[in-house]
């Protein structure tokens, strides 16, 4: 009797670990989208702040943090860099970079997100305001295509991976039983 | 006596690459003063103005790119309008000057810099106690501070000597006068070097700064609500300033300010200083030395461009 009773809480374990597991995969393909999103409309809000009202950065990227409606990596990332930028002595490029490599890559956003994003360091707040609002229009632009791709992504491969996790450890308990 | 101190707790050194602030620092240790200019030229050896031994080190592209987005805070597009006027102020009051291509608007002057290759770091310093010799010249008969105006050539120490006048006045160190309550309308955040608001210059205990601030309007706020015996400010020169210098001294307030010209010629070959002089709302021109070490009385001369002597202080 209690062989039994083992044998089905061991089957219930391993279904529900797998079946984590895949969710956890799928979350990557659920979140980046949003945080595509949320990107862009970081990224508009610091190209209104500096084409329109020529705000000095900090603020600028203050200000576009609190543009995204929901806290998360994202604001984080904007605001990082602003209390980053405060201190004497700071660049922008160097503040860029390494609230990219710290705060993003936490993200599910990937290395060619990333790509983007960081090919701006060297632009924001060090050239002309056209140049400054071109190259911000150009990534905003991409990473609208990305978001688009992302969506269909999400909708294929999210549940793809949700199943996938649930099946895998059905079969494994088959094999074993 | 006079004192040399480095700018408030060195900020020049945190705008410029850790090799170049080395560079600096250990040239400052061994000559045991600060440089009076940084100057960054691409491809350049680095210039240190004021000290005597030259630099090796060579500045590349990547200096420069560093140095200007520290001096703007990574901000050039919020620092156009001070491009056009010839230069920045960065953090801690030190101007910057800046060279590279001028990109030009639709109605052909000069809208910004673009590829800037040379950078000029004047550093700000507090000469504590450079400005007492023009004490006197400024003591009227009545007790009271008159109306003056540091005439020098660039690089004479004007602004120097104005936040000193500022901290001798307000600390009461002038026996005859006693404390003077001060207002120092700074518009380029130089004189008085303000962080956030407070100055980090030492300009004395009995002073208002109105940080940031155009000049004709701060002089009109001064005057309004701040009741100021004296309103210091730099570079006066446009008409409208003079207008309002005007005001402020029919207002019964004394005016000591700073002008670019070599000689008493110079100034009245500019209509609105011929104004100004004419009016009789200058009491001193104070003319400095523009040979040899900045900060030296040339001579002083009522605004007829007659010579003074000195009210014992």
């Amino acid at each position: 009797m209690s062989v039994i009773w083992m044998q089905w809480i061991g089957s219930g374990s391993v279904v529900a670990g797998t079946a984590s597991l895949g969710s956890r995969l799928a979350a990557r393909y659920r979140d980046r989208p949003r945080e595509l999103r949320e990107l862009t409309t970081v990224l508009r809000a610091l190209a209104a702040e500096i084409t329109y009202a020529r705000t000095p950065l900090v603020q600028a990227l203050t200000r576009a943090g609190s543009s995204v409606p929901r806290p998360g990596v994202i604001r984080q990332f904007a605001q990082g860099a602003a209390s980053d930028l405060k201190l004497p002595g700071a660049v922008l490029e160097v503040v860029w970079r390494t609230r990219v490599t710290q705060e993003l890559a936490e993200s599910s956003l990937t290395n060619e997100d990333l790509e983007i994003v960081n090919g701006l360091a060297r632009t924001i707040g060090q050239t002309g305001v056209e140049e400054q609002t071109g190259a911000l229009m150009a990534a905003i632009a991409l990473l609208l295509d990305r978001e688009r791709e992302a969506t269909a992504e999400r909708s294929q491969y999210a549940r793809l991976y949700v199943t996938l996790g649930v099946l895998a450890g059905v079969l494994i308990v088959v094999l074993l039983w | 006596m006079t004192t040399v101190l480095s700018a408030p707790s060195n900020t020049y050194l945190s705008l410029l690459p850790p090799i170049i602030a080395q560079a600096v620092t250990d040239a400052t240790r061994s000559e045991r003063r600060p440089p009076r200019e940084i100057r960054l030229r691409t491809g350049q050896p680095l210039e240190l103005v004021g000290l005597s031994v030259p630099s090796v080190l060579i500045v590349t592209a990547e200096h420069v790119r560093h140095v200007l987005s520290t001096v703007t805070g990574s901000s050039l597009h919020a620092v156009e309008q001070d491009i056009r006027s010839g230069f920045v102020t960065a953090p801690g009051g030190h101007r910057v000057g800046l060279a590279g291509r001028a990109v030009l608007g639709g109605d052909g002057r000069v809208r910004t810099l673009r590829d800037i290759a040379s950078i000029n770091i004047r550093v700000a310093q507090a000469v504590t106690g450079s400005c007492e010799p023009f004490i006197p010249y400024l003591i009227g008969a009545d007790r009271r501070v008159v109306s003056g105006l540091l005439v020098g050539a660039p690089m004479t120490g004007k602004t120097t000597l104005l936040r000193d006048a500022a901290r001798i006045l307000s600390s009461g160190l002038v026996a005859k006068l006693g404390v003077v309550h001060v207002v120092i309308v700074d518009e380029r955040s130089e004189i008085a070097g303000c962080f956030e608001g407070v100055p980090q210059f030492d300009v004395g205990p009995a002073t208002d700064v109105l940080d940031a601030c155009p000049k004709v309007e701060g002089l009109n706020m001064a005057v309004r609500s701040l009741s100021p015996h004296v309103i210091v400010t730099d570079e006066l020169g446009s008409p409208g300033d003079v207008q309002a210098v005007l005001e402020a001294a029919r207002a019964g307030v004394s005016i000591l300010g700073s002008v670019h010209a070599r000689s008493f010629a110079d100034l009245h070959s500019r209509p609105a200083m011929r104004d100004l002089l004419a009016s009789g709302a200058i009491d001193r021109l104070l003319f400095l030395d523009s040979h040899g070490p900045p900060g030296r009385l040339l001579r002083a001369t009522d605004s007829l461009g007659r010579a003074v002597v000195p009210v014992c202080p």
